[in-house]
């Protein structure tokens, strides 16, 4: 017998782009010519070794999500095979299948038995799945009651304890508090060393692809672009970040005001070191970099980014006036570095006015000097995003 | 773990309804854990709880008893109007409930369909299952009426689980056939559920089969069998109280039901594949 665990070839899903929505009688007739496509995931083959941790990375919307759809059995590829040796569960979303009326504890079973746990397995491994998650004391309570971290725990702790050969894992680990995380982590670390199963991994987390897999495959524009092991994969990504990076170039702006003394050249979103972000979560540690160039070196230079919804709005400022910190020994270039131990901003799109002032002379403006797009991240730990529909700030507090 | 018991091979280029029936005995547990969870469910949270189950076939009954027996006297051939009437509703009401939760049960559970496989097919029979109590409760509603009247069956009743099995399989029948047709047409949601109760007063529950099939034409009597429901009542009259029974008309009927569940199960399966994408 082979020892893949996954064997894929030319595996492909193409999808129909539809104008509206064609679920209803008349609209299907209406519109039966108007039919495209598009491939997202195309002619991918690829075989995992049993035991082994595959990391899938890529973009948003590179087909990382499609090929575990397929691999799960959610959807039917149009093209290709695949074949499976052991029993496979996917945790694509913790908690599928909850019952907000049931107890805990009833849920347990109605989610394992969903995940594809028979009675027995579930029994078996009960006190194990109520101890790990944390929420003993409410597990007869309807689950209704529940915050939406205690449901994270429980359904992720069921997720855990699942007997099949081969999981597949997305994105799971974006929920819950960090040390409930950290708890998954380790949990994954365990099922995969010491019970020899063979992983699925996709994730936006470099560091836990790093961490927990063997090897990698790097998908983009729906198709396997480098494979290799999850250390090459994930500094290739990192590479290629680089060149998806929110970041802007002001220098050529001509629509700008002030004396043009110095003026700002550019502005980038890093991490904590300095490498360029292509994507912004609320409650990450985000660095502004802002670039500016002048004539001399400046003295007295003050930034002020004023932050707005689209339709102007204004929501907060930056500026390290506010902070009480002055700028010293500056060039004539260089680089002003603002640190947000936790990105503010809630889910949504916000504006930037740009503003350099010399000693309150106002030395360049620019209005909509970028725009960036903050996605969901829990910002305070709680698994409650409070809301991913309305743009605005997290406001750092805690009760008692 | 024995690793080859489970090979799972996925191949575009596969025949759509190969081994389905494997599949689904290796998923028996999720559809009576879903069964479970709906009936349990069902009544949180009511003052009443578990007894609506036995409130509501009574009331049903009390009522056709006194518009159909009473108001408009109909003749049921000797049979006590009141057991004559539960006798058809039993059924019927496990048909119904088959039919319209089955028919609405994917789009109802799409957060599931779209994230995780299963075959799709356990959830309108679950439906079916937590229906199947209903008429548990019912037969025993039943069977105490029937001894409040002392008509007692006779050795006939061996026929009555056949129409009840006839009854599951015209309700997985529509079921299957509504539930997947719903994914791509969703006005069949708000159809089914009038669709059937139209189809309640052309079914002789309240009244006897013979009523409708002498309204029509007598060339095409037989055309009140077509409704599968027909013939499968006429079947369980005739085990419970040996009422008259043309054999031909049962036969229409559940040919009609079979048709129905073989052709439906075809119909979801060829679906099956593509149903997280459309929903």
């Amino acid at each position: 017998m082979s020892s893949h665990a996954i064997e894929i070839h030319g595996l492909g899903k193409q999808y129909r782009i539809k104008g509206n929505s064609t679920s209803s009688l008349l609209g299907k007739i209406a519109r039966r010519n108007q039919e495209d496509s598009f491939w997202a995931l195309k002619d991918l083959n690829y075989n995992l070794e049993q035991g082994k941790v595959l990391g899938v990375i890529g973009p948003n919307g590179a087909g990382k999500s499609t090929l575990l759809k397929l691999l799960s059995r959610i959807t039917f590829p149009s093209a290709g095979k695949f074949t499976a040796h052991g029993r496979m569960s996917s945790l694509l979303e913790v908690g599928t299948g909850f019952h907000p009326e049931l107890s805990g504890y009833d849920n347990i079973f109605l989610n394992g038995s969903i995940l594809g746990m028979s009675k027995t397995e579930i029994k078996s491994a009960l006190d194990e799945i109520i101890e790990f998650s944390g929420v003993e004391n409410f597990i007869h309570m309807p689950v209704k009651h529940y915050s939406s971290g205690m449901k994270v725990r429980l359904a992720f702790s069921v997720a855990a304890h699942l007997t099949a050969e081969i999981l597949l894992i997305d994105e799971v680990l974006a929920v819950g508090d960090a040390s409930f995380q950290r708890k998954c982590i380790e949990r994954m670390e365990d099922v995969s060393r010491h019970q020899g199963r063979t992983i699925l991994f996709v994730s936006h987390n470099m560091r836990a692809v790093n961490d927990l897999c063997n090897e990698a495959i790097y998908i983009d524009g729906g198709q396997l672009v480098k494979s290799g092991t999850a250390e090459e994969i994930t500094s290739f990504y990192n590479k290629s970040l680089e060149q998806r990076a929110i970041s802007i170039d002001l220098a050529d702006r001509k629509d700008r005001e002030g004396t043009g003394s110095i003026q700002l050249q550019s502005m980038t979103f890093t991490d904590e070191n300095g490498n360029p972000l292509s994507e912004l979560r609320s409650g990450e540690p985000v660095t502004l970099e802002v670039k500016y160039a002048g004539s001399k070196a400046p003295t007295g230079l003050n930034v002020r980014l004023s932050i707005g919804r689209e339709n102007d709005g204004f929501i907060g400022a930056l500026s390290n006036s506010l902070a009480g910190n002055q700028f010293e020994n500056l060039g004539t270039e260089g680089t002003l570095r603002c640190k947000l131990d936790k990105l503010p901003f809630m889910t949504g799109k916000y504006v930037v006015n740009a503003r350099l002032t010399e000693h309150n002379i106002v030395t360049d403006d620019v209005k909509r000097a970028i725009v960036f797009e903050v996605k969901e991240g829990d910002y305070f730990g709680s698994g409650d995003l409070f809301s991913t529909e309305r743009t605005g700030v997290y406001i750092n507090q805690h009760w008692e | 773990m024995a690793q080859n018991n489970h090979t799972i091979h996925v191949d575009a280029n596969a025949p759509a309804t190969a081994g389905r029936l494997k599949t689904l005995l290796e998923y028996k547990e999720l559809l009576l854990s879903l069964a479970t969870r709906d009936y349990r469910v069902r009544f949180v949270q009511t003052r009443l709880g578990y007894v609506w189950a036995i409130v509501q076939p009574i009331v049903l009954m009390l009522i056709l008893t006194f518009v159909f027996g009473k108001m408009l006297n109909v003749n049921t051939g000797g049979i006590e109007y009141p057991i004559f009437a539960l006798s058809g509703q039993v059924l019927w009401s496990y048909f119904s409930f088959s039919a319209v939760q089955g028919g609405q049960s994917l789009v109802q559970s799409q957060h599931m369909i779209r994230k995780i496989w299963f075959p799709r097919v356990v959830l309108p029979l679950s439906k079916a299952a937590v229906g199947f109590m209903d008429l548990a409760i019912g037969l025993v509603v039943l069977g105490a009426a029937m001894a409040v009247y002392k008509a007692l069956p006779s050795v006939s009743l061996i026929a009555l689980p056949l129409a009840i099995l006839f009854t599951w399989i015209a309700g997985t029948g529509v079921s299957l056939w509504t539930s997947a047709l719903s994914i791509r047409y969703r006005d069949i949601q708000h159809a089914l559920p009038y669709f059937i109760q139209f189809l309640f007063f052309l079914t002789p529950v309240a009244y006897p089969a013979g009523v409708l099939s002498k309204s029509l034409p007598e060339s095409i009597s037989w055309a009140a069998y077509l409704n599968p429901m027909s013939g499968i009542i006429d079947l369980a009259r005739f085990s419970l109280f040996d009422a008259e029974l043309v054999w031909n008309n049962v036969l229409i009927s559940v040919g009609v039901a079979v048709i129905l569940l073989v052709t439906g199960w075809h119909y979801f399966h060829k679906v099956e594949r593509n149903m997280a994408d459309t929903l």
